[in-house]
């Protein structure tokens, strides 16, 4: 546990330090991946304290997302364009990705034999 | 008979104004979602999150406590989804070991299908006169959700607004991602998983999960990837857009 908060204070330190435009906790996430990668993913102290975290997360979201009984107007007055915008981009996203991914499975095939 | 009317107001009103009462109110919505989630059968419609702002709203409402008020007391849950940023490390690292010899066409798809659902979705809203709050909460839409609310408060945009429209991204997203991935690669778990990834974060991963754990891995790995890149460039993005 200790390590999780000491990985986003590090996380927090160096975007001070660095005037990096990424919130301290990206940081902290990318720091605590390359301890595991370091450390060929013994930390089990670690993953333990992560996983708990990790189920907590829906509980933890409640109190920004009630923040949306306040934005009643905004939704009313944009409703259109945001449905609209949220439909196109999941189904561009989606066939964008699986586009790339069937153009470039050759490569991999050549590269490394299998698949 | 006057006495004891007078003597539960006095009760219920020194409930409702302590200080911990939106933590009462919110456990237990949240106690309530998870059961009636389990119950549905894990449906991605009846997703705690959803039921349990939901209830949230509806008891702020009925009660008259401001979200100001409501926000003030619970905020120590709010700051402790920093950490669960943290710990997106640990999955990230399983499934990174897993990848193996796709690891090009995973990554690829991941950065271009990000890129390309999140300006879409910023161009088609600018296009059809939403607001600029709108557009700047659309920009953190298919990352995972905790991240986005992060990032969302980085970009200066609204937090809540961005939430929500995650959220409702998370749910079209696993309903549609299959669909559509069925027939454009048929039989590629790995694909669709990365599509859900990518495009439907948690909500997508926890419905690539019920289709197979390959499709479940690639998934989580897309959303953290995911995740990683939009924090990365976003701040890009927005500087070229911002102009």
């Amino acid at each position: 546990m200790a390590l999780l908060v000491g990985g986003q204070l590090m996380g927090e330190a160096a975007v001070a330090v660095t005037g990096l435009p990424v919130p301290g906790s990206v940081v902290g996430m990318v720091l605590v991946l390359l301890a595991l990668l370091a450390k060929k993913g013994h930390l089990p102290e670690l993953r333990r304290a992560g996983s708990t975290m990790l189920l907590l997360v829906p509980l933890l979201l409640v109190p920004v997302s009630v923040g949306i009984m306040e934005q009643a107007d905004l939704l009313q007055a944009n409703w259109w364009p945001l449905t609209v915008a949220l439909l196109v981009s999941i189904v561009a996203g989606m066939v964008a990705t699986g586009l790339t991914i069937r153009w470039l499975r050759r490569f991999d095939g050549k590269q490394a034999g299998d698949v | 008979m006057y006495e004891l009317s007078s003597l539960w107001q006095q009760a219920a009103s020194a409930v409702l104004q302590h200080q911990l009462f939106p933590l009462f109110l919110t456990l237990s919505a949240y106690a309530v979602a998870t059961w009636l989630y389990r119950q549905a059968g894990q449906s991605p419609f009846v997703h705690p999150l959803v039921l349990s702002v939901a209830m949230v709203i509806v008891a702020l409402k009925g009660l008259g406590i401001s979200y100001a008020h409501y926000f003030e007391s619970t905020k120590f849950l709010h700051w402790l989804l920093g950490l669960s940023i943290v710990s997106l490390a640990i999955p990230l690292y399983t499934e990174l070991q897993h990848v193996g010899a796709r690891w090009r066409s995973t990554l690829a798809a991941i950065a271009v299908g990000g890129v390309v659902s999140v300006v879409t979705a910023m161009l088609m809203a600018h296009w059809l006169g939403g607001s600029r709050e709108l557009v700047l909460a659309l920009s953190t839409k298919s990352v995972t959700t905790a991240l986005a609310t992060v990032l969302a408060h980085e970009v200066g945009a609204n937090v809540a607004l961005a939430a929500t429209i995650v959220l409702v991204t998370g749910l079209l997203g696993a309903v549609v991602g299959p669909w559509l991935l069925t027939r454009l690669l048929p039989g590629d778990d790995a694909a669709l998983g990365t599509a859900l990834g990518t495009c439907a974060h948690a909500i997508g991963t926890s419905r690539a999960l019920q289709i197979g754990e390959t499709c479940g891995a690639f998934s989580a790995l897309a959303m953290g990837l995911n995740g990683l890149l939009t924090a990365l460039l976003l701040p890009l993005l927005l500087a070229w857009w911002g102009g």
